[in-house]
């Protein structure tokens, strides 16, 4: 190599380029990787684990069939999530309204804390707190539009940043940032109805902002 | 400021909150912070309500589902058995001894070390975690299992001999001579005591007073590699070609301590990828792979095995440690690219040296998974200059070794980027930023 350039060599990219070749194995490692992220996008957005889990299946299999037009022009992960994307909201504008009572159910089901708190409150006590709030939170998301929807859980959930879920959703940055911020505030609006949102310290002075 | 000013500023809180303003756009921001005590209260709240919403649970997919998709595209299928996970370059030598009573406990013991007497042991990294187990609150199982085994890792370490014993261990061998590969014994000399090596530290010249000064800073940080797991079934690439070992490559001995097969041969697959990397300023794995280990409170983010002069030595350590500490808590690759508009004008030259392995597309794209740390880290090796955006404090936190000299006359360090343990920032306080 080169002197002196730290090589970014990515697997996800050597698993695709092997997936194109036909190893098919590479693919698998893919599905592996990504099923969970997938599934969650898919989850979140149409409400229900076994549309999700078939949204999942599609995604993986369209982007399989479309593998070799794959330019690698944007990650693949940020293409199958595209891919994921899109079937979420072509199946949602088919369906009804969210079916918000199986999403809570499932919210409150252990098997899906996978991510432990950010806060602390990991314990058995703050998990009821926590479920109770999160089951809030999950309503007030499953009120919003799926597009409203869609943005924020790859923001928040999946902590995107706005260039990749511009990428995601072939939008401008500036309208991915106008809609993440309409798609909060309506957040904030509920949850501040629900009384999910604490009385805050912010209108004190700000202090530091540089590093 | 007029109303409609204000209003459309007002707009701009959620990128602000994000990080995605331009200079210019979040002056106008901390300036109406500044002045408005309802922005203030409307980013907390803002931020308040990204943070509800991040807290979300996130599912996982089913079980099955990877089968059932391999079934339908008439692929092979993800890889499933142990012995898949355990498919690298060299030998692992497994010994499944059946201490299980203390709960699954994870130690990772990482000596790296140089066969030479002259030269210097490269560090010593050792962390313990438990996973939570059912009916015990998951920090206090953590924190009892840390301090049982952290004990007895300390107290091993002051007779002189290895980390303590634990469930399962790993012994993964690097460039070792073939007779002693194939026949599976993983250790050709034992691990050198902690003590003796910060002695065996002192005593060797360094190269120069900046490195000197160097090894003094690093020899202070806690040189651990922290890896929680909660055995979760997800197994490692292994399709990824590893590139043969470079003929200069110190003998190395891995010796780790992991739960269950499926987490030894993620470590393994990701400590192969380090004893491979002998390369200047390899990347030695991506937060994809990592994300696989990536089930606790500090998921690591990327490792990088530098080879280094002194001048980019003393470069990274600036670089190093302005980031420690300075991450957003997200989630392994998840973490966004934060790259200032000098990064974004560095990013349309493709990195030098980055090879086929680089997706061909606009680089840009190539960048969505580094951190400005990485991206400054990189310009500290090839004399860049380049800024990344710190965006909130007390998140991260950045583990470089000491420094240890190669044959070829290079500093070698490993540089470990990972999260801290979340602290609570108190509601209202805006973004840091650097630069």
């Amino acid at each position: 190599m080169s002197a002196g350039a730290p090589a970014i060599a990515t697997e996800e990219s050597v698993l695709v380029r092997q997936a194109q070749q036909g190893r098919s194995e590479a693919f698998g490692h893919l599905v592996q990787r990504y099923q969970d992220a997938v599934y969650n996008l898919c989850w979140r957005i149409c409400g229900d684990r076994e549309e999700a889990r078939d949204l999942t299946q599609a995604a993986f299999l369209r982007a399989f069939q479309a593998l070799g037009r794959f330019e690698g022009k944007c990650s693949f992960y940020t293409w199958l999530f595209r891919i994921a994307a899109n079937l979420a909201i072509s199946h949602r504008r088919r369906r009804g309204p969210l079916r918000l009572a199986r999403s809570l159910e499932d919210a409150q089901r252990p098997a899906d804390r996978v991510r432990p708190s950010d806060d602390g409150r990991g314990d058995p006590l703050g998990q009821v707190e926590l479920s109770e709030t999160q089951r809030l939170v999950q309503a007030a998301l499953a009120e919003l539009d799926d597009q409203q929807r869609l943005v924020l859980v790859l923001r928040d959930v999946e902590s995107m940043g706005y260039q990749q879920i511009a990428e995601i959703l072939d939008l401008p940055t500036g309208t991915v940032k106008s809609r993440i911020h309409r798609a909060r505030m309506a957040m904030r609006d509920r949850l501040q109805q629900m009384g999910c949102l604490g009385p805050s310290p912010a209108a004190r002075p700000k202090s530091e902002h540089a590093s | 400021m007029s109303t409609e000013d204000s209003d459309h500023v007002q707009e701009q809180l959620s990128g602000y909150l994000d990080g995605e303003l331009t200079d210019q756009q979040r002056q106008q921001v901390e300036g109406l912070l500044a002045e408005s005590p309802q922005a203030r209260q409307l980013l907390a709240e803002l931020r308040q309500t990204a943070r509800l919403v991040g807290e979300l649970p996130r599912a996982k997919a089913p079980p099955g589902l990877a089968e059932s998709i391999a079934a339908a595209v008439g692929t092979g299928g993800p890889p499933t058995s142990p012995s898949a996970a355990r498919t690298i370059r060299w030998p692992l030598w497994f010994g499944g001894s059946a201490v299980a009573a203390a709960g699954i406990l994870l130690v990772v013991g990482l000596f790296l070390y140089q066969r030479q007497p002259a030269q210097l042991p490269e560090t010593q990294v050792a962390d313990t975690y438990a996973p939570p187990e059912p009916g015990q609150p998951t920090a206090d199982k953590k924190r009892a299992a840390k301090q049982e085994v952290g004990e007895a890792l300390a107290g091993s370490l002051e007779r002189g001999g290895p980390p303590a014993p634990a469930p399962h261990r790993y012994e993964a061998l690097a460039q070792q001579e073939p007779t002693a590969r194939n026949a599976g014994r993983a250790v050709p000399e034992a691990p050198k005591p902690a003590a003796a090596e910060k002695a065996l530290a002192r005593q060797v010249p360094p190269a120069a007073d900046g490195v000197a000064a160097l090894r003094g800073r690093f020899a202070d940080q806690t040189e651990e590699l922290g890896l929680l797991t909660e055995g979760q079934e997800t197994r490692p690439p292994t399709a990824a070609p590893v590139p043969s070992p470079p003929p200069d490559a110190a003998d190395r001995l891995l010796t780790l301590t992991v739960p269950d097969a499926a987490v030894g041969g993620q470590v393994a697959e990701l400590l192969a990828r380090w004893a491979d990397s002998n390369r200047v300023g390899e990347f030695v794995a991506s937060p994809l792979t990592l994300q696989a280990l990536d089930v606790g409170e500090q998921p690591i983010l990327s490792c990088y095995r530098l080879e280094l002069d002194e001048e980019q030595l003393t470069r990274l350590a600036s670089v190093t440690q302005r980031w420690e500490g300075q991450f957003r808590s997200m989630q392994t690759h998840r973490l966004e690219r934060t790259l200032s508009s000098a990064d974004k004008a560095a990013k349309a030259t493709p990195l030098a040296g980055s090879g086929e392995d680089q997706p061909a597309g606009p680089t840009a794209e190539r960048f969505y998974a580094r951190s400005g740390v990485e991206h400054e880290m990189k310009a500290a090796v090839t004399g860049e200059s380049a800024r990344g955006v710190i965006h909130a404090p007390g998140k991260g936190r950045v583990t470089t070794t000491q420094p240890a000299e190669t044959a070829t006359g290079k500093q070698q360090v490993l540089v470990v980027i990972r999260l801290a343990a979340p602290t609570t920032q108190p509601a209202g306080r805006p973004p840091r930023e650097g630069g």
